[in-house]
């Protein structure tokens, strides 16, 4: 395991970049061990270890014998909202009562323009280690999918002006607007998703 | 078999002897040992053990031994958090998705986690626990929902000795375990909850000071 820990994270993180990016069309719509493995220049053993973790993750699934991307479910997509709003609704609002210099500490990364980390950030601001832990493995799995072309200017300043929105209510203490912030922003990040993915199948659709 | 999938054999099959208690928090891990008690040789073990120390199961001690590591009350609080917002979450969604053949089954569970009661059977109790805990999740029918209590429960099952309590805080939890499945019957998910949040504070409690006392009865 050791000695593959950095080549598997790297077969990882390019295939899952992959899956998200192209959906179904990843790859060509197969991950077969031996193509990922030429195409990464790598051995088969990371590459393997990679996709038994993306099948855990739900992004990869395994149909007859070989893994191919899975396609994202919107119902999928609702639930793992859901779940995000329910833990990093708590996280923000545990993270505005932290003592104001701690906090700072935690927010000095906090990028209002990155996505995930963001969102990592806020959580251990949280100080509770086991649900920033949960709620970094639920944005590993997160479908948030780029539409073909990406978001438009005014989404991506929408997203933005949601983050600012979350960490002026964390430093004036206000756990109950940082917990709303956090939740309206969660609901645009899930309409979009949803809006990606139904463009992914009507892309899909188009090229069938 | 390759080296990689030997070292994921041990790391399961660790993590399985750390949730059931075979290995006891506080306990050293003497790696030749473990070697022998899992059948491998001492490279997959070693790195199976690093996996677990990144993931502070094991902590390194003053004189560098492995050893299980203990939670401390700050980190059960905290697992706790994350516990109720996640199993409030499956029982409100049970309520609506439980399937007649899962009432079925908790009936089944809860008839026996009586009759363990009066025999008090502490270890069939503990287990009973935790299968009726595990058939209201999988009711849940959200997948996500499932492997992030999975994985936050396997930590807290290896408490679970500590986790006990006397026969009247087991009399409370088996009453409760039966009033939960009357009320997902109903599909009555808001008592249900309640009843739940009620449920794993009372848990968290008697753990807590199970841990103070530090007998694992």
């Amino acid at each position: 395991m050791s000695a593959n820990v950095p080549l598997s994270d790297k077969a990882y993180e390019s295939i899952r970049a992959e899956v998200l990016a192209a959906g179904s069309a990843a790859f060509g719509g197969r991950l077969g061990e031996q193509q990922l493995a030429e195409h990464m220049h790598m051995s088969r053993t990371p590459v393997r270890s990679a996709l038994r973790r993306l099948a855990a993750a739900g992004l990869v699934e395994e149909r007859g014998g070989r893994y191919v991307p899975r396609r994202p479910r919107i119902r999928d997509i609702r639930e793992q909202y859901e779940l995000r709003v329910l833990l990093e609704g708590r996280a923000a609002e545990l993270a505005a009562v932290r003592p104001a210099d701690d906090l700072e500490r935690e927010l000095r990364q906090a990028d209002v323009h990155a996505g995930v980390e963001f969102h990592v950030t806020v959580a251990s601001a949280s100080g509770n280690a086991p649900l920033a832990r949960s709620i970094a493995t639920l944005n590993e799995r997160s479908f948030m999918l780029r539409r073909p072309g990406g978001c438009t200017d005014a989404e991506r300043e929408q997203l933005r002006a949601g983050h600012s929105a979350v960490l002026d209510a964390l430093r004036a203490g206000a756990s109950v607007v940082a917990a709303r912030a956090m939740a309206d922003h969660l609901a645009l990040g899930r309409d979009l998703s949803i809006a990606a993915v139904r463009a992914l199948r009507l892309n899909e659709g188009e090229r069938a | 078999m390759s080296t990689d999938s030997f070292a994921e054999r041990a790391y399961q099959q660790l993590r399985a002897a750390l949730a059931d208690g075979r290995l006891a928090t506080g306990e050293p891990l003497p790696e030749g040992n473990l070697g022998a008690m899992l059948r491998m040789s001492r490279t997959p073990v070693r790195e199976a053990l690093l996996q677990l120390e990144l993931e502070g199961y094991v902590v390194r001690d003053e004189t560098a031994r492995l050893v299980v590591h203990r939670l401390t009350r700050a980190e059960v609080a905290d697992m706790f958090v994350v516990r109720d917002l996640l199993e409030a979450e499956a029982v409100r969604l049970a309520a609506t998705r439980i399937s007649d053949e899962e009432l079925a089954s908790l009936d089944r569970l809860v008839v026996a986690d009586q009759r363990a009661l009066r025999r008090r059977r502490f270890d069939e109790l503990a287990m009973l626990n935790d299968e009726i805990h595990t058939v209201i999740m999988v009711a849940s029918r959200n997948r996500t929902l499932c492997d992030l209590l999975r994985n936050l429960r396997s930590r807290i099952l290896g408490l679970n000795a500590f986790a006990i309590g006397t026969v009247d805080d087991q009399q409370v939890f088996v009453e409760e375990h039966a009033t939960l499945v009357e009320l997902l019957r109903d599909g009555d998910g808001q008592p249900a909850v309640a009843l739940l949040q009620d449920h794993l504070g009372r848990a968290r409690e008697v753990l807590l000071r199970g841990l103070e006392e530090g007998v694992a009865s």
